[in-house]
């Protein structure tokens, strides 16, 4: 990696963008921190305005934006759109207990959701018959959002088009998520809590592959109808309760892998990108990957997986996108974001296929998440 | 290790629930003494822990393997003798305010239940308040402050002071735990020690009051 002398870079971001996913050396690599609500600290807006606030989001995040030097992708709307999914995505209130700054908490508190005792989980065993019986909906509820917020989605939505079409000719930087898709076997997680779910995997292991066998096809449909009604381009498949972190691989083999692969395939041709999210630790599972759609799929990792031996595995399959640590933006200092920054560079960059990226954490300190760009763009340049 | 392990290990190795609390209640029947039935799950759990440690085991064969001990000890506790061999120790352990993560939290308690510690588990979201209140009432000697949420640096942080002002720093070992502490967690906490793993915490908690 050499040194760039010019300001005037040579692609945009989505020319960029494109490059690194399609497994081709761009002119430098690409750097798209994950944002989430560090523009609001960066703003000084409440979480609760960053969320459901669409002209205070946009504020924010073109400010943010601009302050850490422009990233190549970027988001154009609030999360506060998904909290009120009436389909059953991951962040859907409707179906999970998340708690939201300015509803169930102060509005400067991040969401949480909430993963439930043992004792007392969304959905008791039983459920999965209920599932199979009755379908999905059967666990949908009001207690924490109403008609009037699903009602809001349309206008949300509309913006949300708007301000990708418009960030995109004022920046020409590709968006990060426009819409999601989930794999059964995550939702049957969050319905039962984490730890009921573990020990389902061991006491009725038949009933859990029947429910996913069942709900697979809806969520499908799901994520197509969505895609399409919000010409959504760019999505996001979010997965991690089947990581090494939890089971072994032989568990994913059965209960994750085969459904990440229907479901990503049934999409893939629908959209441009989907970023596979997979959080904690997939070092273990790799291998399993190279089965998820070539190229159209994109890998983010945080720092539980090996992002050194995913490019060895994966290098030539589909784009990496990661893996600093939250902790560091938030307890570190720029002089260690940069080591880390070049040593992701120095090991994964080679050939293309990178994204130097993090989950900004709230409290990240703003002098970070600046060293993240700062030193991608400048150590970041391909050699031609 | 040596010799045959009797059925009763080999079943809560296997994970096999069923078996396992058949088996118990058959030697309960048979008036095998409940102490040398506990021994046998002490040391199946220990396997377990082993083939955790050497990554044929994973979290979720860990969680079934404290399930099925946990109900094995329902069915013997009660004709357990009290009297305790030795005093193992006492620890206070929570996920610190803010945070609802508790699978790892869990997992350390069972862990050190099964080795005859006295665990005051207070669940999640715990004040700081809360956990000095039942520190002193109790005379713990070791906190366990557990937290995977970045902003959980902070009511752990502020924990440790409460616990510096009420002059108890020097009497109580702290520990922190969850899937992203680390040695910087730990300094800016003002912890004795972190750790990401339960058996690893077990070890280092054994470590502090110097039992084996």
């Amino acid at each position: 990696m050499g040194k760039s002398t010019s300001t005037e870079e040579a692609m945009t971001p989505l020319e960029r963008i494109n490059a690194a996913m399609d497994l081709k050396e761009p002119d430098r690599v690409p750097v798209a921190p994950l944002l989430d609500t560090f523009p609001a600290r960066v703003a000084g807006i409440t979480l609760a305005e960053y969320l459901f606030d669409f002209e205070k989001f946009e504020k924010a995040y073109e400010e943010t934006y601009l302050k850490i030097g422009k990233v190549d992708m970027i988001d154009v709307a609030p999360m506060g759109l998904m909290y009120f999914d009436p389909f059953p995505g991951m962040f859907s209130t409707f179906y999970f207990e998340w708690y939201l700054p300015g509803r169930e908490l102060p509005p400067d508190r991040m969401a949480e959701i909430n993963e439930h005792s043992r004792e007392n989980p969304i959905m008791d065993e039983n459920g999965y018959d209920l599932i199979i019986n009755e379908g999905l909906y059967r666990f949908f509820n009001f207690k924490r959002g109403s008609l009037l917020d699903i009602a809001k989605i349309p206008e949300f939505g509309m913006k949300s088009v708007m301000l990708k079409a418009k960030w995109m000719e004022k920046y020409q930087a590709p968006p990060m998520l426009e819409g999601q898709v989930a794999a059964p076997y995550d939702l049957l997680n969050k319905l039962r809590g984490t730890t009921n779910f573990l020990l389902d995997l061991h006491r009725r292991p038949e009933k859990i592959i029947e429910a996913c066998d069942w709900m697979v096809d809806g969520l499908i449909a799901i994520a197509l109808y969505m895609i399409e009604m919000a010409g959504a381009e760019y999505i996001l498949c979010g997965s991690g309760g089947l990581s090494a972190d939890f089971v072994s691989p032989k568990t994913f083999e059965k209960f994750g892998l085969p459904y990440l692969k229907k479901v990503l395939h049934a999409v893939k041709d629908k959209v441009k990108r989907i970023q596979c999210h997979f959080d904690t630790n997939w070092t273990p599972l790799l291998e399993y990957l190279r089965e998820l759609p070539s190229k159209k799929c994109y890998l983010h990792l945080d720092e539980r997986t090996d992002i050194f031996k995913a490019k060895e595995i994966l290098g030539d399959h589909m784009c990496l996108f990661g893996n600093l640590k939250p902790s560091l933006l938030s307890f570190g200092t720029p002089k260690e974001v940069e080591k880390e920054v070049k040593k992701i560079i120095d090991g994964c960059a080679e050939g293309g296929g990178l994204i130097v990226s993090a989950e900004v954490p709230d409290d990240a300190k703003f002098e970070n998440v600046k060293a993240i760009v700062d030193t991608t763009k400048k150590y970041g340049v391909y050699r031609r | 290790m040596s010799g045959k392990n009797s059925e009763l290990v080999d079943a809560l190795v296997n994970l096999e629930e069923k078996r396992v609390l058949e088996m118990v209640l058959k030697h309960l029947d048979a008036g095998k003494p409940a102490r040398k039935i506990l021994n046998d799950l002490k040391k199946g759990m220990d396997m377990v822990g082993e083939k955790y440690s050497s990554k044929v085991y994973f979290l979720s064969d860990l969680v079934m393997a404290a399930e099925i001990f946990k109900l094995a000890m329902d069915l013997i506790e009660p004709k357990l003798e009290i009297s305790k061999e030795r005093e193992m120790g006492t620890i206070v352990i929570g996920t610190v305010k803010g945070d609802l993560h508790d699978i790892g939290k869990n997992i350390m308690v069972a862990l050190l239940k099964n080795d005859g510690f006295t665990v005051y588990d207070l669940g999640t979201d715990v004040p700081p308040e809360d956990f000095i209140r039942v520190v002193k009432r109790e005379k713990a000697q070791v906190l366990g402050l557990s937290g995977i949420l970045t902003m959980a640096v902070e009511p752990m942080k502020e924990t440790v002071e409460v616990l510096k002002k009420e002059g108890l720093r020097n009497k109580v070992k702290v520990i922190i735990g969850g899937l992203p502490v680390d040695e910087k967690w730990r300094e800016i906490v003002g912890a004795d020690a972190f750790t990401q793993d339960a058996y690893e915490g077990l070890r280092i908690i054994k470590g502090f009051l110097g039992v084996k």
